[in-house]
Formats: C-alpha cells, sequence, structure tokens
C-alpha cells in the first residue's frame, strides 16, 4: 500500500508528490535529529523505513536505534535528549498504548522530544483503520498535540514542532498527528524545502539559554521525587507553558511564513467565515472535503464556513469562542469518540470553550469517519442541511452517527 | 594455635588466632580484620602501631609498646592480644604475607586472601552518602557502596523505582550518592541507558551508563527492553540487584523467587506452600545473548565481584555488559541483618549461587567451592524457607544440583 519514494540524494527545495509519511519522514531529516528510534507500526511504518533509507545513504547523521518496542523508543529519546540530543521517532495507535508510561514521563519531564503520530483506532475493537481516538486517548497526558491536513503540512509541523518543544519558554514534548490511511498513504503534490531554509528556521534554538543537561561527574538527578509543593509547583509550571505555546505558535509560523512563504494560520484556520451564519468545525484530512462541501453550498447561497483545529493541546479555547462568535449554529466532525460524554471530543471541548466566553452557540455533532469510512461530501452536505435548520431553531439531533444513522 | 607458635621466626609471643563461638559442635577460626581504619592504632599513646600502606597489615612494634593495653580495649573485635611475660601487645601479622596457620590446617579449613585490591576501594571516596535509609544489614546497600567505589564517579547511574530508590533518586534537588543520576521507569532502565549512550556515541564522546536495579525490575517487567538493549549491544554496564522479589513494596514474589520460598503474594498456609515453581535463571539467559560480558557475584567474594566490575567496564565498549548479583534482603527473607554475608557464602559454597563469568558467551567458573555444601545445612537461616520440610529442600537441592551441571557442562564445551 506504501508508495515506493526515490531518494534522490539531495533535498535541495523540489516539488514531489509524496505521502504524509515520506513528508513526516523528510519533516524530520532537515531538523537534523542527533538520535532517532525506530519501531514499525501500520500505518506509520513508512516513516521509519524511509529515515532508515535516509541513514543508510548518507543523507542523515543521526544514531539510529532499532528499538524491541514502542516504550523503548520513547524512552531512549527521553534520555538522548536529557543528554543533550535533538530526537525524534514515530508511532501510531496501540504503539501509542504501549509507550503510555514513557510517554507520560516524556510530559513531566518536560523533555523537547517531537513524535510524529499516525492516527489510527485503539485496540479493545481489532481494527487496521483510521479514527482520532489514539491522539483523544493521550489528551491529558501534558503533550502539546497538532493536527494536519496536507502532506505539506505534515513536514511544516515537523519542522515547528521542534521550534516548540526546544523554545526556553515552552519545553515540552510534541505531538503531530495526521490522519493514518488517509495522509499516511496518499500522495500530493507538495514541496520539500531547501535545507539551508530548515537550518535558517531553527538556528534560533541555538541562541537561547543552554538546555540542563545530564552530565558525568555531576551530581544532577533527573526526574527525582517530587513531593507535596514542589510537586504541585512543577505541574503549575507545566501547565503556565502550555498556555504560552498558544501566542507561541503564532511567532514560529510568522517567522516559518517569512522563510517558507507558507502559512497554516497558527492554531485556527477559518475559510469563508466573515459573513457565515454557520459553520463547520473540523480537524485533519477531512478538512478538505468540507472546503468542498462548504463552497458547493456557499453557490447555492447558503452562508457556510469552516473553522479548522490545528492545535488541540493546548486547546485554543479563547480563539474557538472568537471565530465562533455570532454564529447561529456549529456543526461538529468528530473522528473520535467521548465515552461518557455523548458526543465526540471536539463536540465537547468546543462546548466548553464557548460556555467560558458566555455564548449559546447551538452545537451539533456528527461521529464520523471512524475505523476508516469515509467522510464523503455527502455526509458533509447533509451536516450543514441539518446544521442550517438547527440554526432556524427547527429541532435537530444533538449527536449524530454517520453513515450509522 | 600451634602453627602459630613459629609464625614468620619471629619472638614466640602466644598464638594470635583464635577458636571462637565453640557451642553445640560449631566453632570457627577469627583473627585481626586489618581494619582500614585500626581502632588499635588511634588509641596507642607511643605510635607502637602502624598500618602499612604496602599490604595493608597492622603491625605492633615492640620496641616502641609500652604495654600500657590501651589497644587490647581499643579493639572492638577482641582480636589486640597481650603477652603477660613480655609484657607487649601482639597480633596477627599475617607472617608477613604467608601464613602458617594457613598450611598447618589439617581440614583446610584456612586460606589467605589478599585483600588489598579490595581495601583499596575501601580508602576511596564513598560515593553514596552514610545514613542512608536501608535496612540493617542490608545486602543491597553494600552492593551499590562498594560498585560505585569500584566504577568510579563519572558514571551515569540509571535506576527505578525499587529499595534503591529512595536513596539513589533523591527528592527534588537532592540526592544522596555523588555521581549523576537517572530515574527510569520499571519498564525502561535499560532502553533509557540507550539512548543516552546512543547520544554521546553521536558527538564521539565516551561515557559509561550504568543501570542498578533489582530483579522485578530485570526478570520481569523490564525484562524486554534490557533484552532488546543485549541484542542491540547497547555500551552500557546492566547490574541486577538479585534480593529474589519485590522488597521495596513489601516482599512479592518475583520471577527469581526460589521454589518454596514464602513472599507475601506465595503465602504459606493449608494450601499454599511458597511459590510453586523454580527461579527463572537470568544470568544464564543473558550469556546466551552472546554479549562481550555477563558474570555473577556477590558479596561474599569482594574481590571476584570486583574483577568483574572492571572486566564490566571494559567489556561495555563492546556492547553490554551484565552483572548478576545474589543480595540477601534481611527484612524480607527474615534472615538475621548481621547473616548477609553467610547467606551469600553459603549461596556461593552449595551451588545455589555459582560464581562465573562469559565472554562472548564463553562461559568459566570463576570460583569452585572444593565440596558442595548441602542446602539443607544453612536454607533454614533464611526464614521464608522455614516452612519448607525435608522433602521441599530436596527439591531445591536437585534443582540446585541440576543447573550447576548444565553450567558445567556449558563451561566445558566453551
Amino acid at each position: 500500500m506504501s508508495t515506493k519514494i526515490e531518494i534522490s540524494g539531495e533535498t535541495k527545495g523540489e516539488r514531489r508528490v509524496l505521502t504524509g509519511n515520506a513528508a513526516a519522514a523528510y519533516g524530520a531529516l532537515l531538523a537534523r535529529p542527533d538520535v532517532v528510534a525506530l519501531y514499525p507500526i501500520t500505518p506509520q511504518t513508512e516513516v521509519v523505513e524511509l529515515l532508515s533509507q535516509f541513514h543508510a545513504n548518507g543523507l542523515l547523521d543521526a544514531e539510529m536505534i532499532q528499538v524491541e518496542g514502542e516504550n523503548s523508543a520513547m524512552s531512549s529519546i527521553i534520555a538522548a535528549s536529557v543528554a543533550g540530543g535533538r530526537v525524534f521517532t514515530a508511532t501510531s495507535s496501540w504503539g501509542l498504548a504501549f509507550m503510555y508510561d514513557a510517554f507520560l514521563m516524556a510530559a513531566g519531564t518536560r523533555t523537547p522530544a517531537v513524535m510524529v503520530n499516525v492516527n489510527r483506532e485503539t485496540p479493545g475493537i481489532y481494527s487496521v483503520s483510521c479514527s482520532r481516538q489514539d491522539m483523544m486517548s493521550v489528551r491529558d497526558a501534558g503533550w502539546i498535540q497538532i493536527e494536519v491536513e496536507t502532506t505539506q503540512e505534515v513536514l511544516d509541523t515537523v519542522l515547528m514542532a521542534y521550534r516548540l518543544a526546544e523554545d526556553n519558554d515552552i519545553l515540552l514534548p510534541v505531538m503531530v498527528s495526521y490522519d493514518g490511511y488517509y495522509l499516511s498513504f496518499m500522495s500530493e503534490d507538495m514541496e520539500i524545502p531547501p535545507q539551508e531554509y530548515a537550518d535558517r528556521f531553527l538556528a534560533s534554538l541555538k541562541e537561547q539559554p543552554e538546555r540542563l543537561k545530564l552530565v558525568p561527574g555531576g551530581p544532577l538527578g533527573f526526574h527525582a521525587h517530587a513531593l507535596l509543593e514542589d510537586f504541585m509547583e512543577y505541574r503549575y509550571k507545566h501547565v503556565a507553558a502550555m498556555e504560552r505555546t498558544k501566542n507561541k505558535l503564532v511567532e514560529v509560523e510568522k517567522e516559518f511564513e517569512d522563510i517558507f512563504g507558507r502559512n497554516y494560520h497558527g492554531a485556527v484556520e477559518e475559510y469563508r467565515c466573515e459573513d457565515a451564519d454557520i459553520v463547520l468545525m473540523t480537524m485533519g484530512s477531512s478538512t478538505g472535503t468540507a472546503r468542498v462541501a462548504v463552497d458547493k453550498k456557499r453557490e447555492q447561497g447558503i452562508k457556510v464556513g469552516l473553522v479548522k483545529l490545528r492545535l488541540f493541546r493546548p486547546f485554543p479555547k479563547e480563539i474557538v469562542a472568537k471565530v465562533l462568535k455570532g454564529k447561529k449554529a456549529v456543526g461538529v466532525i468528530d473522528r473520535s469518540v467521548c465515552f461518557g460524554w455523548d458526543g465526540g471530543h471536539l463536540y465537547n471541548e468546543t462546548k466548553a470553550a464557548l460556555y467560558d466566553s458566555g455564548q449559546n452557540v447551538k452545537l451539533v455533532d456528527y461521529i464520523t469517519g471512524i475505523a476508516s469510512l469515509d467522510i464523503t461530501i455527502d455526509h458533509l452536505e447533509r451536516a450543514i442541511d441539518e446544521v442550517g435548520q438547527a440554526a432556524k431553531g427547527k429541532p435537530v439531533k444533538d449527536v449524530t452517527w454517520l453513515p450509522l444513522e | 594455635m600451634d602453627a602459630c607458635e613459629g609464625r614468620g621466626n619471629k619472638n614466640n609471643l602466644g598464638a594470635v588466632i583464635k577458636i571462637v563461638g565453640d557451642v553445640a559442635g560449631k566453632h570457627s577460626a577469627a583473627t585481626c580484620y586489618q581494619c582500614s581504619k585500626p581502632e588499635c592504632m588511634d588509641v596507642c599513646p607511643s605510635d607502637a602501631i602502624t598500618k602499612s600502606d604496602t599490604d595493608g597489615v597492622v603491625r605492633v612494634d615492640m620496641e616502641l609498646c609500652t604495654g600500657c593495653e590501651a589497644c587490647v580495649d581499643g579493639c572492638p573485635y577482641g582480636m589486640m592480644l597481650f603477652n603477660n611475660d613480655q609484657q607487649i601487645a601482639t597480633k596477627c601479622d599475617t607472617c608477613d604475607g604467608s601464613p602458617v596457620c594457613e598450611g598447618a590446617c589439617p581440614h583446610g579449613v584456612l586460606s589467605f586472601a589478599k585483600s588489598a585490591p579490595v581495601r583499596k576501594y575501601m580508602q576511596d571516596e564513598d560515593l553514596l552518602s552514610p545514613g542512608v535509609a536501608f535496612c540493617a544489614g542490608c545486602g543491597l546497600e553494600l552492593a551499590v557502596r562498594f560498585a560505585l567505589k569500584v566504577l568510579g564517579k563519572d558514571i551515569v547511574l540509571f535506576s527505578s523505582a525499587s529499595c534503591s530508590a529512595p536513596v539513589l533518586i533523591g527528592t527534588g534537588d537532592y540526592s544522596l550518592e555523588k555521581t549523576a543520576f537517572y530515574a527510569c521507569l520499571m519498564t525502561n532502565i535499560a532502553s533509557s541507558a540507550s539512548g543516552y549512550a546512543r547520544y554521546y556515541k553521536k558527538i564521539g564522546k565516551d561515557v559509561t551508563p550504568v543501570c542498578f536495579v533489582g530483579d522485578g525490575n530485570t526478570v520481569d517487567i523490564g525484562f524486554q527492553n534490557l533484552s532488546g538493549a543485549a541484542e542491540r549491544g547497547e555500551n552500557i554496564i546492566y547490574i541486577c540487584y538479585d534480593n529474589e522479589g519485590y522488597m521495596n513494596t513489601g516482599y512479592q514474589k518475583s520471577s527469581t523467587t526460589p521454589q518454596g520460598a514464602w513472599t507475601s503474594t506465595t503465602q504459606v498456609g493449608s494450601t499454599g506452600k511458597g511459590k510453586s515453581t523454580p527461579a527463572k535463571d537470568m544470568p544464564l539467559l543473558m550469556a546466551m545473548h552472546d554479549i562481550p560480558y555477563v558474570a555473577t557475584a556477590t558479596l561474599s567474594n569482594l574481590e571476584d565481584f570486583a574483577a568483574k566490575l572492571l572486566k564490566a567496564k571494559e567489556a561495555k565498549k563492546h556492547g553490554l555488559a551484565y552483572l548478576h548479583l545474589y543480595t540477601p534482603c534481611p527484612t524480607g527473607w527474615k534472615l538475621a541483618p548481621d547473616s548477609t554475608i553467610e547467606m551469600c557464602r553459603n549461596a556461593v559454597e552449595s551451588n545455589f549461587f555459582p560464581l562465573w563469568e562469559a565472554e562472548n558467551g564463553n562461559i568459566r567458573f570463576t570460583y569452585e567451592p572444593k565440596e558442595a555444601k548441602p542446602l539443607a545445612s544453612f536454607i533454614k537461616m533464611a526464614r521464608k524457607f522455614s516452612h519448607l520440610t525435608d522433602e521441599d529442600i530436596q527439591v531445591l537441592q536437585e534443582q540446585t544440583e541440576k543447573r550447576f551441571a548444565r553450567l558445567k557442562k556449558l563451561a566445558s564445551d566453551c
């Protein structure tokens, strides 16, 4: 299923048709990591295969650790980071579950690791298919989480992730996620930027105060017991760093645009929202489908817009409240299930954000696209119609499972 | 004691070796321990007692001795003696390295072990703080204190939740050892050390990550990542201190708990008889990885332990070096706190815990008892075995013999 990529031997800016996995591997390559941990899992495998090929071709000057499981993948890069290195790994779903204790450790120890997570259904019901249940199951673990829409955005966001993770104001691990099977294996026209662009973009990290490192001979302990107020202070600072991420992402994207000429609008992108009465809210690869559905409905004279959430953790609640202000109804497209709350994660979190801002905007949720069920233009046109009805005060189900209902 | 009469062609000042503990037919020989900080030397008002820098022996200068007997009172072990005829103090001086008693013993009980290398380490800086919170008689404390001295300060210590955690991990900014320390999870000690080592490899600098880890972490929950690191040839030292269970959480069963042993999760009662299956032979499993170095060691044979630590440090340059330490836990084993070393010695002398090493999978013994001591003669010193019947002990005895025979065969094939 995976697309074979020719390794040209150079990474000068060039247009290529690449899968999301290849884009992730090129992103990691351009970031010049010191240590990379490799473990295969569908639909991520192509990422580690390509990195291995880059290394074999002499393009990637990194220590490659072919670990025996995801727990060791995460554990080894935490330690390599604490030693002083730039690190990378990639995983998905079951692998994410298997590294969970180390995953939490990375966050609690403020390790500036970057990991790609290729969204896949989680264990319990055996399935080799897409959903965002994996990344949502770790939303409270303390990582920065960014979900992307296109292969170009995969590559670009991996580079941006290092600017967030290793920033002295942040120092948190960053997970860049994209929909498995859709973005992971499908190819799009994109640009591999020149290495010197990436170097220039990441150069400012070298000008920061030197990170605390664990060095031999120094009586410094890493990951020591934290008691009482100490513990609370660590948590408090962690949360504060997450809050700072919201503005930092905008700053980083501004610099990115100056160098690369592309921008993803920070935490949230608005599409045709200015005069919209109703909007759809999406994340990830199905945003492209939603753009088409919105365009079609616009042609019919319906004032519908689209809000794409890019930054999921920290949740940009202020921006979400702002962009939804004055809308009559919102249709949320969820690709995961929030057990115990009827509805998906994006739906419930958006509701919470609106409550804080004192707005009572009608939200309608669609659980769709789980288990790699396609989110089609028809589905989203139906959603727009129903949200339009809700905007007029007509009764519409709060949560609809598409295409089950 | 007769042999002492003719010691070293010196003036005959009487025997300086004693027979002690002459109760119920059990006794042993005792003489001066040649203390690293001799109390006798401290209390001597005439500077007649000195400790040699070359052989470590504490000697009395007969010319300077005034016969005040302060040293006799000062020695906490009762090993400074007094010659009434000549009115001077006397003690064992090892016959300057060739003790007459050794050859004189008709039962071959006495042997002379040169402790100079170990003594040197004893004088090195202690890299573990004093007054740490281990139980009385803890084998782990002795092991880690000694291992740190041999390996030196320029290591990075990796450990996790375990008995060693409160001491090694420390709290907040405070740690109780003077080396760099990395607190791992129970699942990721070898993998953490791998990542650390790899970064140093990337920047072209030498580093010695040392994992100091209990048996629960090593043989149970952390087995996978250790095996992976061994197979990948990561340049790290991994030391497992095996106290045969999860002692920090209150003596639960692990995969190295011996068959029959009581633990708090293999209880003894009307149907329970302690652990029902044999222990995992972890050092042999590690040797089967064909890594540069695997060895067993324990606290009764410190020179053997020291030599193996140094070999491990060298072997680490070529891949993973693994040491498996037999480390009694007096609290969890219900063993008298002053019997830790004796238990180690018994384990070695009975072949319950043979001392061997394997370089690249080639096994050889580093010590072999002349005659294997039966388990029945000592096993109940640890009261975790106190409920065992003669038949139960026989099961353990047969397991011990079977494993030793297997090891012998492997060693002879190498």
